[in-house]
């Protein structure tokens, strides 16, 4: 089979692209109103990864904000590449973290069930409950969660998913097509 | 799905057409699921709280970076200070070269002088010497002590004529 270039629009930079090198530049230089502009650019996408991950508005607003944190601490660091590759390995990191540090992970889990069982619908008590998704994504191994969050908030393509998560691109399409297939399958019997 | 790349066409690479144009169908199903299933945002709140923090912390970065870079530059002036130093005062000036060269100078001289005095007392004991030994040769004794060795030698050559197995024990 003939290789085909199916990253060719990455060659060129887009005014977004620009716009977002600008924005970079300007808090690597330690602007705190380009903070505030990448807060504000990224923090519901960057939210909704750690809410699709732990299903807890609390637990994410702490990684958020530990994320955005360890942005103004890394962000001389960062060189060249996808800033969202770069930015969502940070985020992927610290969710990891956390979960070592969470060892009443399973229980929680477990109180949550309880709760969905004694809270039938009231959807303003607890309005993730009752989120679809997030009941099938609590389903998935957490490996496949990560992965399908990942690729839809953080918006890499497969190339640089491939390369975030250390593996080849085959793997990680692989991964995504059966995670998604999975999920929506689970999603169905729900 | 971000329009980074072509999905159709990547799975080409994987997959026979019918397969890669069904898994490309089931991967936009199941990013359409996410579409219609938006996870909450995050409130004003909570922003405009984070703005807050990661401006604290970029304060907290400077202040750490300017007191970084304040003790390099008092590392740095303490090293020039001490290489100046020792470029300068601890290294003698011109003038101080040259006494010490002088004193250096007379120094030796002073030794020379001492080595000719040793090697002149020398010179007259070896004449002394030289002296003596002629007179040796000439069976001139010129001293009691000679004579005295000489008798015990000649005692010692009657005793060996006299018994001859003394040199058996």
């Amino acid at each position: 089979m003939q290789p085909v270039n199916v990253y060719s629009q990455e060659k060129q930079p887009t005014d977004e692209q620009l716009e977002l090198d600008r924005l970079i530049l300007r808090c690597k230089k330690g602007d705190p109103q380009a903070f505030d502009e990448l807060v504000k650019r990224y923090s519901n996408r960057c939210y909704a990864y750690f809410y699709r991950l732990t299903g807890r508005p609390d637990q994410s607003e702490e990684l958020l904000s530990e994320l955005f944190v360890r942005l103004v601490r890394k962000i001389r660091s960062y060189v060249d590449g996808s800033f969202e590759k770069w930015m969502f390995t940070i985020a992927s990191n610290l969710f990891k973290d956390s979960l070592r540090k969470q060892y009443r992970q399973k229980r929680l889990l477990e109180e949550k069930a309880e709760l969905l069982a004694q809270n039938e619908g009231s959807p303003r008590q607890c309005p993730e409950l009752f989120d679809k998704l997030q009941l099938a994504m609590e389903k998935l191994d957490r490996e496949t969660a990560e992965i399908l969050n990942l690729r839809y908030y953080s918006q890499m393509s497969f190339k640089e998913l491939a390369e975030a998560r250390k593996e080849p691109i085959g793997t990680t399409l692989s991964k995504v097509h059966r995670g998604l297939k999975k999920l929506r399958m689970i999603m169905d019997e729900l | 799905m971000n329009g980074k790349e072509n999905i159709d066409q990547l799975l080409r690479r994987f997959m026979t057409g019918t397969d890669a144009a069904q898994a490309a169908r089931e991967i936009r199903a199941g990013d359409e699921v996410f579409r219609t299933h938006p996870a909450p945002e995050i409130s004003a709140d909570l922003l405009h709280s984070i703005q807050l923090r990661a401006a604290a912390q970029l304060k907290r970065e400077q202040v750490h970076r300017r007191a970084f870079w304040g003790s390099a530059a008092a590392v740095a002036a303490v090293a020039l200070l001490t290489g100046i130093y020792w470029l300068t005062a601890a290294k003698p000036s011109p003038s101080a070269r040259r006494t010490y060269v002088a004193s250096t100078g007379v120094d030796l001289l002073s030794k020379l002088k001492l080595h000719d005095a040793m090697l002149s007392t020398m010179d007259a004991e070896l004449t002394d010497l030289a002296k003596s030994m002629n007179e040796v040769q000439k069976d001139v004794p010129y001293h009691e002590d000679c004579l005295s060795i000489d008798l015990l030698e000649l005692e010692e050559l009657e005793l060996l004529a006299s018994n001859t197995d003394f040199w058996k024990g």
